[in-house]
């Protein structure tokens, strides 16, 4: 009941005309960032971060946080109008949407998807709700040991079903990490592979390792293949006739259970739930050959999954300042650069932002419903943009953001040389995410072993001798021995982030 | 790029990325009074890399390495190369030369530069975009939002 009445306040808030301007510019411009290739949303976000800081607080990270779900929503259209998948979580909707398209069917297979996305962002925050208040009082009582035992969790699911290749995965990942060593160190306050230069003691900044390896990648990547410009089939009626609706019910109650339970976990990236939502459908139909050929279901489940999952990501974020994708680490940057820290305190100490920005996403995903199949023809007029226009208005954007943070030309030199890098990880077939998790979440990792090492006088065992910490830990290692299983292969086989 | 040499390449990059983290945290302290000190998580993630890197090299050494996999990508082509090298001077430029000359200039002379480069020669289109990027984005994020973006001639 508490929440409930919180939520109203948030309401209050979140309703202000400033407010619903940041929610209306924020759905724009995530849509914007889904539609167009080369723009994902980690980087997209990233890029909006000076945006951010120019505003208050509340209406920064409530435009943020639209620009994070719009451009989930804007990744399906090109998705189903062009085959191309404006972001990576949508690249599954290209099997039976550009099918569907093709056959004249892009309207429903749109509208579907906007119902889909809005039905399964809708259960996310009301699940995000019903679970904010319990999981930050359970989060209050977690000590060094139980919170580095969690992050584990998060990274045995990283390695997991980040990539075909679990050694590659683990590639990534400890790169990461180890790039996070750079800095002052975190107990003792010795600078670590600073090479004596004073921009490295607070360590790399995250914001310039994110364009560096999602847009400047993608840029590199595009000027070598020379993309080029897009043409997409006619959209039709948008309407869902009755046989599309009753295809689709079902598919859309499971796309939000998986979407809403996998978001839950943390470190498990955004493809996972798609995946497993087409793979669900087909097993289900009774006429799994057809998958492929523009079944309404294909599109369905993975969009609703897709969706819920973006919302419920937030959850470990608000409540245990866990990120569980690049996006949300660059939101997670984006509070930290407004003076908020993610987290079981942000209901206590900050209770009105936080509960502002939650009802700001029923506000904004109803937005993007009403908002977004009007504005279709207008995104697919986007597409033909030539790509030399977008490399060059993409570059700018990354250097204002990543200068922005800390007025620093040396981040720009950090985004250079992370776009290399990411252009490197396409070429050696090693996953992007995981390197961008762990470089968030490996000084939190260290400080909790550390602390939980001095708590025991070095004994590994503290470990093992707390119940919720041992459990934890004995799911990270099931995790990892689940990852041979066939179940989870089939999953990981197409889930290269 | 066949997929052997892709990995016989990355695991050696592997092992000297390890062999410098952990050169480096050899020279930290691993142990303290109250726990662990500096050179206890760099050193435990060096050797976790070291090992990966050896995994990596022992799989692409083996008979039949790389069967079964998709085609690793292929190494671009000089054109490719070109655009690529072009890219990333572009950026260096900007870099290098915002703090000096301003942001507005520095992102003009970039872009108009990423287009040629890229093949858009249409100076309906170059001139309009690159100034946008440029003069355009400096007012609005710096003069109008207020973001801290350095200026060089004539306030930009």
């Amino acid at each position: 009941m508490d929440s409930l009445w919180l939520l109203a306040g948030g309401f209050a808030t979140a309703l202000q005309p400033a407010n619903l301007a940041f929610a209306f510019a924020g759905c724009l411009m995530g849509t914007l960032i889904g539609v167009l290739p080369g723009i994902g949303p980690a980087a997209g976000t990233a890029m909006l971060i000076p945006l951010a800081g120019a505003l208050d607080p509340t209406g920064a990270i409530i435009m943020l946080a639209a620009i994070y779900y719009g451009a989930m929503y804007g990744g399906t259209i090109t998705s189903v109008l062009a085959n191309t998948p404006g972001e990576a979580a949508s690249a599954v909707t290209c099997i039976d949407g550009y099918a569907m398209a093709r056959t004249g069917r892009a309207g429903p297979a749109l509208a579907i998807a906007a119902i889909g996305s809005f039905v399964g962002g809708i259960v996310a925050t009301i699940g995000l709700v019903l679970v904010a208040l319990p999981l930050t009082r359970l989060a209050l009582g977690f000590g060094p040991p139980e919170v580095f035992a969690l992050l584990a969790v998060g990274l045995a699911m990283v390695t997991a079903l980040a990539s075909r290749s679990a050694i590659r995965a683990l590639v990534a990942a400890v790169l990461g990490m180890l790039v996070a060593q750079v800095g002052i160190d975190p107990v003792m306050g010795t600078a670590r592979f600073t090479f004596g230069r004073s921009e490295l003691y607070e360590g790399v900044s995250i914001i310039a390792v994110v364009m560096g390896l999602f847009g400047l990648g993608e840029v590199l990547s595009n000027v070598e293949r020379r993309a080029a410009p897009m043409s997409a089939p006619a959209i039709g009626s948008l309407w869902l006739t009755r046989r599309d609706a009753r295809d689709s019910a079902g598919a859309v109650a499971r796309g939000t259970f998986i979407g809403f339970f996998l978001g839950l976990v943390p470190g498990l990236g955004s493809m996972v739930p798609t995946f497993l939502s087409y793979a669900v459908e087909k097993k289900l139909s009774p006429t799994p050959e057809r998958f492929g050929t523009g079944m309404i279901q294909g599109v369905a489940g993975p969009e609703t999954a897709n969706n819920a999952y973006a919302n419920a990501a937030l959850i470990p974020l608000f409540t245990l300042g866990i990120p569980s994708s690049p996006t949300i680490a660059v939101l997670m940057g984006a509070f930290m650069v407004n003076g908020l820290v993610p987290g079981p305190t942000l209901f206590t100490e900050h209770a009105t932002f936080a509960w502002a920005v939650i009802a700001s996403l029923i506000v904004g995903n109803a937005m993007l419903l009403v908002l977004n199949l009007p504005l279709v023809p207008l995104w697919v007029s986007l597409l033909r943009i030539p790509y030399p226009v977008l490399a060059c208005v993409v570059v700018a954007f990354c250097v204002i953001g990543v200068y922005s943070v800390n007025n620093s030309a040396f981040d720009v030199w950090v985004m250079l040389l992370f776009g290399v890098v990411g252009y490197a990880f396409r070429k050696l077939d090693l996953p992007v995410a995981p390197m961008v998790l762990t470089l968030v979440l490996a000084p939190l990792m260290e400080r909790t072993l550390r602390q939980s090492l001095e708590m025991s006088g070095g004994d590994m065992s503290i470990f093992l001798e707390r119940p919720l910490s041992a459990s934890l830990l004995a799911a990270a290692i099931g995790v990892l021995v689940l990852s041979a299983l066939s179940f989870l292969r089939a999953v990981r086989a197409d889930s290269e982030v | 790029m066949t997929a052997r040499a892709r990995d016989l390449g990355l695991g050696a990059a592997l092992l000297a990325i390890a062999a410098f983290f952990g050169h480096g945290a050899l020279g930290m302290r691993y142990f303290t009074s109250i726990g662990p000190g500096p050179g206890f998580f760099p050193r435990w993630l060096a050797l976790l890399l070291a090992l990966l890197g050896a995994a990596t090299l022992l799989r692409a050494l083996l008979p039949r390495a790389g069967a079964g996999e998709p085609p690793p990508e292929e190494l671009p082509g000089a054109a490719g190369a070109l655009r690529v090298l072009a890219m990333l001077g572009a950026v260096a430029f900007v870099a290098l030369a915002m703090e000096r000359i301003g942001f507005a200039p520095a992102m003009l002379v970039a872009s108009l530069a990423t287009m040629a480069a890229l093949g858009l020669r249409d100076m309906r289109v170059v001139l309009p975009v690159s100034l946008a990027a440029s003069f355009g984005a400096h007012l609005v994020f710096a003069r109008w939002l207020g973001v801290p973006l350095p200026a060089g001639w004539l306030g930009y």
